[in-house]
């Protein structure tokens, strides 16, 4: 009769090895898994207890925000005004400084005519008694306004001399 | 039979792993929950963080001296259209700078404002001053914009003694501010004092000059 069970020592030995081997990996992944379960039911128990917490604040805040509504609305209002203002400030000519840059000693302004576009367009007419003084005006305009100019010279019958300007550009 | 009873330990194992694990992380969403309980958390305490900073901002402001503050915003920027104080404040520019004014003529359209508080429309004057010359024209542009409210000089048309300006009283309806705790409370004092400091020159119409909202037609015009 042949025997086929492993009856050598070694075989015994193997088995032994593998059966200890087993048992130790089985016990570890074990721990390990009832480690992970524990670690998740901590950390599951960790964020009902601070989602509760956080909850409770976000709720007393939510009402003290209530209370502070009016403030808020003012204060946003601020805001909302504020760079309204500051808008309108920083787009407006100023005109009045356009107006004294336009005048000048030996030269009287008779007709000015600004409008409000892009670019910029002024006519200005002026007179004055000599047709130097109104070409040396016309070259200070457009050094002033750093712009682009038109410019028609004629003399009148009253003896005075007339400059047509047109002055595009630049910056009034 | 015996020889293989070791066996039913790690088998007993591996069938406790993977049920358990298929019953919490499959049929009762245990990791899905927590995952959703982490976010919830942290968006909540993310709100909890800027309602914390929302709230210790309104309560460091005194809501008194914000309405004061807010009042003067709107002294410089009226929420609505004011006819009235736009040619009061036209009649004095040319008082002030000793033009004559002669006439005026606009139009009032109908009020409207989007959402966001856009002014849909203006309220502008086409005013007729009689001058003696550039300077007084000069100085009543210097009053009309050193004025408040706030106006804009859209047109100069200076023919000899006679000017056409087009003035556009500025205006801007109180904005539709949506409330949430995502809208940060801004800080508004530093503007405010930069804003203060730039207008301390303006004037505004002398008490005595400020009209009366009784019994004036604010519409004149069609």
């Amino acid at each position: 009769m042949i025997n086929l069970l492993p009856t050598s020592a070694v075989a015994d030995a193997n088995l032994a090895r593998l059966k200890h081997w087993v048992s130790t990996f089985t016990t570890v992944v074990l721990v390990g898994y009832v480690l992970v379960l524990a670690g998740l039911a901590g950390r599951s128990w960790y964020l009902a207890k601070r989602t509760t917490t956080v909850s409770a604040q976000v709720a007393t805040l939510t009402s003290q925000m209530g209370q502070l509504a009016e403030t808020e609305a003012v204060l946003r209002q601020q805001d909302d005004r504020l760079k309204s203002i500051r808008q309108t400030l920083d787009r407006r000519v100023d005109l009045a400084q356009t107006a004294s840059t336009l005048a000048a000693a030996n030269v009287t302004v008779t007709d000015w005519e600004y409008m409000e576009q892009l670019p910029p367009v002024q006519n200005v007419v002026a007179v004055g008694s000599s047709a130097a003084n109104l070409e040396a005006y016309a070259t200070n305009l457009r050094y002033k306004f750093a712009t682009d100019v038109i410019k028609t010279l004629s003399l009148r019958l009253d003896g005075q001399w007339q400059i047509k300007l047109q002055l595009t550009g630049g910056k009034p | 039979m015996k020889v293989w009873s070791w066996v039913v330990y790690p088998l007993a194992v591996v069938v406790v792993v993977l049920v358990s694990a298929n019953i919490l992380f499959g049929n009762l969403g245990l990791w899905d929950k927590l995952s959703a309980s982490q976010t919830q958390l942290k968006k909540q305490a993310e709100m909890a963080t800027q309602l914390r900073a929302k709230v210790s901002r309104l309560q460091s402001a005194d809501l008194v001296t914000e309405h004061q503050n807010l009042d003067y915003l709107i002294q410089i920027l009226p929420p609505d259209k004011n006819l009235p104080v736009l040619l009061a404040q036209i009649q004095q520019a040319a008082s002030v700078s000793g033009a004559v004014f002669e006439s005026f003529r606009g139009k009032v359209g109908e009020v409207t404002a989007s959402q966001s508080g856009t002014v849909a429309d203006a309220l502008q004057l086409q005013v007729t001053l009689q001058i003696t010359d550039l300077g007084q024209l000069q100085r009543a542009l210097a009053y009309l914009e050193s004025s408040l409210p706030l106006l804009q000089v859209k047109q100069v048309r200076m023919t000899g003694t006679r000017v056409d300006l087009v003035v556009e009283g500025l205006w801007s309806s109180l904005a539709h501010l949506p409330a949430g705790v995502e809208y940060a409370v801004p800080d508004t004092s530093a503007d405010l004092a930069q804003i203060r400091g730039q207008l301390k020159n303006y004037s505004t119409l002398p008490v005595s000059e400020i009209p009366s909202e009784t019994g004036v037609n604010s519409t004149p015009f069609q």
